[in-house]
């Protein structure tokens, strides 16, 4: 998956370098094949991919039924965030220019792998697209030492004032659900997409972590395919993972995060599915309250998924209810018939 | 929550609704409650729709909401033979965020088997949680009503006699849902046909809920139903929240005013009615003039009497025939 992807960006920037913008000019196959020096097969398989995230737009030349071209979509509006994690990962290098940063990061550490929202990104899930401002890194508690050495170098390069990290211990990432994905000129080892949810809402302060693209991976993405699928088993890895490795706090901020999230599909929507794994799910105390800052971005995240601002002002949720405002009820309101 | 699977027809029989804070009436109680206030009451379901609003109103109400409006007012501060019938929805005012407490809500409900998910082949719906009213939400907003949400939940009920109970029959209801696309639909309904489960109704009521800062007291709830003294249903009488008075007479006062300038005469009378709480706040002398304008007006006397919707005023025409009875006896300087 993430060769295609890496390849499919390169063919993004390309388009883009061209100025090859949907409907006024495009790129043919050949030419695309012949400048990257991928073979056409290569080029084709990134172009389906890109096209599938709606990224990019094939026009056929009605005088040439047979001649195609690619360009970039109207809806590939934030090209440049895609852009900015391969700049990341593979040319954003340490003050030399000579290491991709996780080359250099492999360098120091050992027993580690990356989480968090750009772990999803490079999974192939975004939303918006929206790449965090520096990365979460897991790692087993006995490396401890050795991050610490890692950091005190890193602070005093100028990549740490673009790109922070946030590391997060646990007794043994062996407990942890992650593997290792090999890249063009790298291998890194990557969260699954339950542990990189699960990171990613535990640590939702983290630099690492853009909650309200990982929620609205999870409400718009991730959510309805479960719900379509009838497959509660992510949602049971989830839970088995956050357990796992986190402390009796943390899980029940886990659980409560869930559990308002699949009541909220619930209550919207009617979605039964969502009730069943709502209804499913732990226990947490009555009177727990998640931080008011973090349910402000789980309603976003709806707002930013499967609500929408005009399915939100269809179900009647516009203007914005969750302010108290101290207002004496409309004497309409007690006009309502009771026929 | 309690699962009921649809191709073994005799679980229903054996659950028979989603209430549980109430018992189901026997028909004999709708007769004599008919019988009781005919013949103000033309429609003999009301009393048993009284179930479903209270039962709802004890989650609601005993610990996260506010509750308001006119169901309120009578099943709160009213003696049994002094009440007005609300029950076409229930009104609550949160000071919290309103869709974290009905999380918390429908998790009680749950809990306490008041949520019954129906299951046929794939088809699978749930009765008894609370989920937004979409229609009546567009409507609050076309009229301009901000900072409030509408609610509804559904509540199965048996069949109760020969009554005619309000709400779609289930076999129609499961079919709105898709569950007649189901190969095991036939069977459902000769098997629904053969206990007497196409009988059971599905009613939806409403629930408004409007966003504000209020005080509240604590009060025991008594359920409408109760007038005659024939039976009791409700498994217990809980203290809920309830809008405090005083607070409740500005509100209605401000509405008397509105529904009285629009000649809204349906509104203007039931507001009115419910006004009669100011007596017991002694603040009667506020509404006094208003009131004896309004009660000696023919339009409002006979909306009153006999007006299309005047069996709402059932109970207390029992007791007052006239408007102007109930406005010297509640409102008139002495």
């Amino acid at each position: 998956m993430n060769w295609l992807a890496f390849d499919a960006i390169r063919i993004a920037k390309y388009l883009k370098d061209k100025g090859a913008y949907y409907p006024g000019q495009g790129v043919g196959l050949g030419k695309i094949s012949r400048d990257l020096g991928i073979s056409p097969n290569k080029a084709i398989r990134g172009l389906r991919y890109l096209r599938s995230l709606g990224l990019v737009s094939r026009n056929i030349d009605f005088r040439r039924s047979r001649y195609s071209t690619w360009s970039i979509s109207r809806r590939a509006m934030n090209m440049n965030n895609i852009l900015d994690i391969v700049n990341f990962m593979y040319g954003g290098c340490v003050e030399s220019g000579d290491l991709a940063f996780f080359e250099w990061i492999d360098y120091f550490l050992d027993r580690y792998y990356l989480s968090g929202t750009t772990a999803l990104l490079l999974d192939g899930f975004s939303w918006s697209n929206v790449l965090p401002s520096g990365i979460l890194l897991v790692l087993d508690r006995d490396v401890y030492r050795r991050y610490k050495k890692f950091y005190s170098f890193y602070r005093n390069t100028s990549l740490s004032k673009k790109y922070k990290i946030d590391a997060i211990f646990v007794s043994s990432i062996e407990k942890c659900d992650y593997r290792i994905v090999g890249m063009d000129n790298c291998a890194i080892p990557l969260a699954s997409l339950e542990q990189s949810l699960v990171d990613s809402i535990m640590n939702y302060e983290s630099w690492g972590v853009d909650i309200l693209e990982t929620l609205s991976i999870l409400i718009g993405v991730i959510l309805p395919q479960i719900f379509e699928q009838r497959e509660q088993r992510k949602i049971r890895h989830m839970i088995y993972l956050a357990e796992r490795i986190y402390n009796r706090e943390k899980f029940q901020f886990f659980v409560a995060t869930l559990r308002k999230i699949l009541m909220r599909y619930y209550m919207y929507f009617e979605e039964v599915e969502a009730l069943k794994i709502y209804d499913g799910l732990p226990e947490i105390p009555e009177n727990y309250v998640l931080p008011e800052k973090f349910s402000r971005k789980i309603y976003e995240a709806f707002r930013a998924t499967i609500l929408g601002d005009r399915i939100a002002i269809y179900l009647g949720l516009e203007p914005d209810f969750t302010k108290i405002v101290s207002e004496k009820i409309p004497s309409d309101i007690l006009s309502v018939s009771e026929a | 929550m309690l699962e009921i699977d649809l191709t073994n027809v005799e679980e229903i029989l054996k659950v028979r609704t989603n209430l549980r804070y109430v018992e189901i009436p026997s028909p004999e109680f709708i007769k004599k409650t008919y019988e009781y206030l005919y013949p103000s009451l033309v429609k003999p379901y009301m009393p048993v729709r009284d179930l479903s609003i209270f039962d709802t109103t004890i989650y609601i109400a005993k610990k996260y909401m506010i509750l308001s409006g006119g169901y309120g007012i009578n099943a709160c501060f009213f003696q049994p033979d002094e009440r007005r019938l609300s029950l076409a929805d229930i009104d609550f005012i949160s000071t919290e965020n309103v869709e974290d407490l009905i999380e918390k809500i429908n998790n009680n409900i749950i809990k306490n088997n008041g949520a019954i998910l129906l299951r046929l082949g794939n088809q699978e719906v749930v009765l008894g949680t609370i989920t937004l009213n979409i229609k009546k939400m567009q409507w609050l907003r076309r009229i301009g009503a901000e900072n409030i949400y509408s609610f509804k939940r559904t509540i199965l009920l048996p069949k109760i006699g020969h009554y005619m109970l309000r709400g779609e029959y289930l076999p129609n209801y499961l079919e709105r849902y898709g569950f007649s696309n189901e190969k095991e639909w036939a069977k459902f309904k000769r098997e629904a046909r053969k206990h007497g489960v196409d009988g059971f109704r599905v009613e939806t009521i409403e629930i408004d809920i409007a966003i504000m800062d209020t005080p509240h007291i604590q009060r025991t709830i008594t359920p409408t139903l109760e007038i005659t003294g024939i039976e009791k249903y409700a498994k217990e009488k809980p203290t809920v929240r309830v809008i405090e008075p005083n607070n409740a007479v500005d509100y209605l006062k401000n509405a008397l005013e509105y529904f009285y300038s629009k000649k809204q005469t349906h509104n203007t009378v039931k507001t009115l009615l419910d006004l009669r709480l100011s007596k017991l706040l002694g603040r009667e002398k506020e509404i006094s003039k208003t009131a004896m304008e309004i009660a000696t007006k023919k339009e409002f006397r006979q909306e009153y009497e006999s007006g299309k919707e005047s069996w709402r005023f059932a109970i207390l025409r029992k007791k007052y025939q006239r408007l102007i009875d109930i406005a010297r006896k509640w409102f008139q300087n002495k």
